[in-house]
């Protein structure tokens, strides 16, 4: 896997759109393999997506990546991650609404149930309304909420300051809080 | 809530109002509303906009920000530990920063006597907390005991209501060590002075087998006072141990990769190396002021981090200016270059060193050779240096390229050049100088960096050689003409017979050249015609062996080891040929010189016993073969070689020559240490290793296991087309013993296109070859077999008399003097099957008589006893069947042990007899016997089974047994209706008795 893993990371850096796909396509099913597997176990409901991309990079590369091959990674990673999140929220909308839709096995506690979740979707939403207005904070969004790099790390991916990045992060935040809760009255 | 009926998003906020905010967070808070009035001047809803987009990065804050926790978004309650919040026995008080595992708090005890804060780390959730805490428990106390002026304590640990790990620590009050150290811009000495105590710290932890695992910078806190504090000691274990210390998968996650060792992200064990590793990154950062380049990096620098080209090298986001960082540490840019130079950076390399086991053993050996550089003395960390990489190549590759590498270096010093005047003493000793200058400078420029920090493989090295003697092609003649052929003789030694020859090939047309001294002219004969000797082209050996000869004795005695060798070149190739009787004399001649005291024969000696044994085993003198073989194993052992080629040579002889005496385990034990030297020497695909690993099927094929033998061969089919061009014997080898497995499973067709494969190979082979060699007689007869078994008894007759043909021709061969016997013996077999008794008496008496030496039973006469037995049986001679069968079955008996097919054709040939004659009951118990021998390997429907089943029929009910011997011959009879030949069909006639 790692080798073929490389060349395709590398291809996909050069811009090649099919290595590109078949990449995120890998790293899909990669991650939401092992991301249904600890919601529906023994992990009590717990998800770190964070240390579920970090440990897909360790396993599947067995040295470390230049900085471009790391960006394009994490990169990836954080947007297959977000697709993961996604589809497993919608799954469960459909359950709950008696979808049908093949259920995954996850134990609920009934305190989870009530609890008032940050939609997700609506993120999901917003996110892609940055996507158009600033594709750059939209990109750090994902690398730091999705991927859960910390700003130094995400400094030296993506060639800034940390402290560039830290307000890059403000300034995202501020997009995506607007688009979700909407003008003041 | 239903998140997919929503209102429609609110447009995208006013460009300009966006700028102005992008530049407003830049200010401290408090100047942001000054700022926000200036800039929108006049512009009301300017001001309205940016105001309002001020005022949601405030309730931003709450919303999105850290920890993050995606898993609330999937319903899952966030932790919960906020301000106020009840952790254990403390309360938090503040929060102090996020990470990868969690977060860390100021708290306090509640109802502690004083105000007593702690720094608490409460574990993010995903986190198995109750392993987390049974492994606390285990290693609290070795945690807890951990106390050093430099490391922050571990005071306590649990889990908190809401199922989280946390973990109490000594609070401290201090800046990253970086930071501290920039601020107060200390210059180098005094930033290794407190680096020191950061060693200090580690080396106590060590000593108490507490590996940090996680040393990065944010860990490593400084006190106002300039007190070194090392955070989360432990930690990390606790949260990733497993029992073998090896990483799993989840435990993996925890690593922040920027700072994790090489072995980390191999999964390997963690251990005090991981901490130096990661104590050079800090120590390199302290020192450069930047991050030390890590392997796949785009910086173009190597990977051996260098602690001044940092400097030089572009500069990377968040580090500061070249001219900044030196300011920090109160000098110039470029005092602060030179300083980074020399000493110090072989520290920081030694310690960053890629494979753990060359990096510094300890936190304290370290900190030691920083000590020496402080006091201005001579550090440990040195460079690669010559001497250090000749070593470490030579221990590396196989002792014989090792030996001859050192041999061509003291041979240099030797008086390999003709002996003369003080002129030529002057000149050899000009010339020695500068081929071993070459030698050297291949090493000395074989840089590790290179070849990504891996040592340079000894066939890379050679390239190398090649390369540079290219460049160097103006030069002394003698010189070049010397080095091409150790050059190309040191290929041979690693099995590249293509660049080798094209080197001996070019040293060879260099013989022109007067200038060249005859001994150098006469070595590269030698090596030459080595070569071509593994190749089977004995007559270029042979023209090329004595040319070295005619010019070794040119040189006279300067000469006497190229023209005892050329002897012995010429020794090996009438011996390949088959002339063992002309060769061994010269050999023994050559052996009997190099025992002389005085005589520096070194590995020669084994050389020679080995070669004695070849031929002592082509003569069948077996027991003196096997001697000669143990004897060449003491001589090396004696001489410290016994894990060199040479060696795996003897053993590989011995090997076969145990097998072929029946001698099954002490074969494959021999067999087996031959196979672990060559595979240790040069691994599974090399010419050398392949013959043994053919052998060793051999073995196995002997004893009737060929159907675990049968994709081992198929490999080597494989292997061998892929080195056809340059080891082309072996094709036609890996092919016959192909097609002999395949026949033995029955599968006949497969076996007959292998083996006229095999055939077309050898024919092409000898035709080079003026039509010398022993295999392709041998080929035929397998194939004739095979054609045999088919029932094509024309095509089958065919072979065999081309094989009589081939071997009568080649009359001093004693080897091609057993294929003849068998060839004819097989051919009377034939004769035989097709009802022509007398023709098959007659062949069988053609046969000339083996040696007359009782003592080794030749396997040969097995067969062909055997088979004459059979022949007068079925003519019609019970008695004289009998005596044969009996002669065979005593043959069978002395020549294998153990259970193999090979007896078989004895047995039967017995149990044929005997049924004739009239004994059934020691008839029955030899075709049990048979059988078992028989199937496996050949399938049930194969006629070397059904033969026998039919006789046992037949013998069955000679005994009276007619249900029995009804029953099989039924069973046998169905079997036997689906073979169309001729054999089959006599078979089912020799039923008809008993049904």
């Amino acid at each position: 896997m790692d080798e073929s893993l490389t060349l395709l990371l590398a291809q996909a850096n050069d811009g090649d759109a099919a290595a590109r796909n078949r990449l995120f396509e890998l790293l899909y099913a990669d991650l939401r393999r092992r991301a249904h597997a600890e919601l529906a176990g023994h992990m009590r409901n717990s998800l770190c997506t964070t240390a579920l991309v970090h440990e897909a990079y360790l396993r599947l590369f067995d040295k470390p990546l230049s900085v471009s091959s790391r960006a394009h990674f994490f990169h990836l990673a954080a947007r297959v991650m977000r697709q993961v999140l996604l589809d497993h929220v919608r799954e469960r909308q459909a359950q709950k609404r008696g979808g049908g839709a093949a259920p995954v096995t996850l134990t609920v506690d009934a305190a989870a149930e009530q609890a008032d979740p940050l939609p997700l979707i609506a993120l999901d939403r917003a996110l892609n309304e940055l996507q158009a207005f600033d594709p750059q904070l939209a990109r750090l969004t994902e690398l730091h909420v999705f991927a859960g790099l910390e700003f130094a790390a995400i400094a030296e991916l993506v060639g800034t300051s940390e402290r560039s990045v830290y307000r890059d992060w403000r300034l995202a935040r501020v997009f995506l809080h607007r688009a979700m809760h909407g003008e003041p009255a | 809530m239903s998140e997919e009926t929503t209102s429609p998003p609110p447009p995208a906020p006013d460009a300009r109002a966006w700028q102005l905010l992008r530049a407003a967070l830049e200010l401290p808070a408090a100047e942001r509303a000054a700022f926000a009035a200036q800039a929108c001047a006049g512009d009301a809803a300017l001001r309205a906009e940016l105001d309002a987009l001020l005022a949601r990065d405030g309730d931003a804050d709450s919303l999105l920000d850290a920890p993050l926790d995606p898993q609330r978004w999937l319903g899952v309650p966030a932790h919960d530990a906020g301000i106020g919040s009840v952790v254990g026995p403390y309360r938090i008080v503040a929060e102090l920063g996020s990470g990868g595992m969690g977060s860390v708090y100021r708290a306090e005890r509640i109802g502690g006597v004083a105000r007593h804060h702690v720094a608490l780390k409460v574990i993010k959730r995903g986190m198995d907390s109750g392993e987390i805490q049974a492994r606390f428990v285990r290693e609290r106390d070795i945690l807890a005991q951990l106390k050093h002026p430099h490391i922050a304590r571990l005071i306590d640990g649990g889990v908190s209501d809401t199922g989280q790990a946390w973990f109490a620590m000594e609070l401290i009050d201090g800046e990253p060590i970086g930071a501290w150290c920039d601020a107060r811009r200390l210059p180098l000495a005094a930033r290794i002075a407190l680096f020191l105590d950061v060693c200090a710290a580690v080396q106590y932890a060590h000593r108490n087998l507490v590996v940090h695992r996680d040393l990065k910078p944010g860990n490593v806190l400084v006190s106002g006072e300039g007190e070194v504090k090392l955070l989360d000691f432990g930690i990390a274990k606790l949260l990733t141990d497993s029992r073998d210390g090896a990483h799993t998968g989840s435990q993996l996650r925890l690593l922040t990769p920027e700072y994790a060792a090489p072995e980390q992200f191999r999964g390997e064990p963690v251990t005090t190396a991981t901490d130096v590793y990661q104590l050079g990154l800090m120590l390199f950062a302290l020192l450069s002021g930047r991050r030390a380049p890590r392997a796949g990096d785009n910086t173009g620098a190597a990977p051996m981090p260098r602690l001044a080209a940092a400097l030089a090298s572009a500069r990377r986001a968040g580090e500061a200016p070249v001219e900044t960082i030196a300011a920090a540490r109160s000098t110039s840019l470029r005092a602060l270059q030179r300083a980074l130079r020399g000493d110090l950076a072989r520290i920081v390399a030694k310690a960053l060193a890629d494979d753990p086991a060359r990096r510094y053993d300890s936190a304290g050996d370290f900190a030691d050779d920083l000590r020496r550089w402080l006091d201005g003395r001579p550090v440990l960390a040195r460079p690669d240096s010559v001497a250090y990489r000749v070593r470490r190549f030579v221990a590396r590759h196989t002792a014989g390229v090792a030996a001859a590498t050192l041999a061509a270096l003291s041979l240099i010093g030797a008086s390999v050049y003709s002996a003369d005047q003080a002129y030529r003493a002057r000149q050899q000793a000009q010339r020695a100088e500068a081929v071993r200058e070459f030698l050297v400078g291949v090493f000395a420029n074989a840089d590790p960096d290179e070849n990504k920090g891996q040592p340079l493989s000894a066939h890379q090295l050679l390239e190398k050689g090649e390369a540079q003697l290219a460049r160097d092609a103006g030069g002394d003649a003698a010189v070049a003409a010397d080095l091409t052929g150790l050059i190309g003789s040191l290929y041979q030694k690693l099995g590249d017979f293509t660049r080798a020859k094209e080197l001996l090939e070019r040293a060879a047309t260099m013989a022109g050249d007067a200038a060249i001294p005859a001994a150098i002219k006469a070595r590269n004969a030698n090596e030459l015609a080595r070569l071509e000797l593994v190749q089977y082209k004995f007559d270029d050996a042979m023209s090329h062996a004595r040319e070295a000869l005619a010019l070794a004795q040119a040189a006279g005695p300067g000469a006497a080891k190229e023209n005892r060798e050329a002897r012995r070149m010429i020794a090996s190739a009438l011996i390949g040929e088959g002339k063992v009787k002309d060769g061994l004399p010269l050999l023994r001649e050559v052996s009997a010189e190099e025992q002389q005291p005085g005589v520096d024969a070194g590995a020669n000696l084994i050389d020679d016993d080995s070669l004695l044994c070849e031929a002592y085993e082509f003569d069948e003198q077996t027991e003196a073969a096997i001697a000669a073989c143990h004897a060449a194993i003491d001589v090396a052992t004696a001489q410290h070689r016994e894990n060199t080629w040479g060696v795996s040579l003897v053993y590989n002889r011995l090997g076969t020559m145990l097998q072929r005496m029946g001698r099954y385990p002490e074969s494959e034990a021999a067999l087996r240490e031959a196979l672990r030297l060559r595979e240790q020497l040069h691994g599974a695909d090399h010419s050398g290793t392949v013959v043994v690993r053919s052998n060793l099927m051999r073995l196995y094929e002997v004893q009737g296991r060929h159907a675990e033998t049968l994709q081992g061969r198929i490999d080597l089919v494989a292997l061998a087309r892929k080195n056809r061009e340059a080891r082309p014997g072996e094709l036609g080898y890996a092919l016959l013993l192909l097609g002999d497995v395949y026949d033995a499973l029955g599968r006949l067709d497969d076996a007959e296109a292998t083996l006229r494969e095999s055939l077309a190979v050898w024919t092409e082979l000898m035709g080079a070859n003026n039509g010398k060699g022993t295999e392709r007689a041998g080929v035929l007869r397998f194939l004739g077999e095979n054609l045999q078994h088919q029932g094509r008894y024309d095509e089958a007759e065919t072979a065999f008399r081309d094989a009589i043909a081939f071997a009568a021709a080649q009359k001093d061969s004693s080897l091609l003097a057993a294929e003849a016997a068998l060839s004819h013996a097989d051919l009377g077999n034939l004769l035989r099957l097709r009802h022509r008794y007398d023709a098959a008496l007659a062949e069988f008496a053609l046969i000339a008589p083996a040696p007359a030496n009782g003592k080794n039973v030749s396997t040969r006469m097995t067969q062909i006893a055997a088979y004459q037995a059979e022949a007068e049986l079925d003519a019609g001679h019970v008695a004289a069947a009998q005596a044969s069968a009996t002669q065979a079955v005593a043959f069978a008996r002395q020549a294998y042990h153990g259970r193999t097919p090979r007896v078989t054709p004895a047995l039967f040939a017995r149990a044929r007899a005997e049924l004739a004659a009239g004994h059934p009951v020691e008839a029955e118990a030899l075709l049990r016997e048979t059988l078992a021998l028989r199937s496996p390997p050949h399938p049930a429907e194969d006629l070397r089974v059904l033969e026998v089943q039919v006789e046992l029929a037949r013998a069955l009910a000679a005994r009276g047994e007619r249900d029995a011997a009804k029953a099989l011959a039924g069973a046998t009879a169905t079997l036997l209706a689906q073979n169309k030949t001729a054999y089959a069909a006599d078979l089912r006639q020799r039923l008809a008795d008993v049904r």
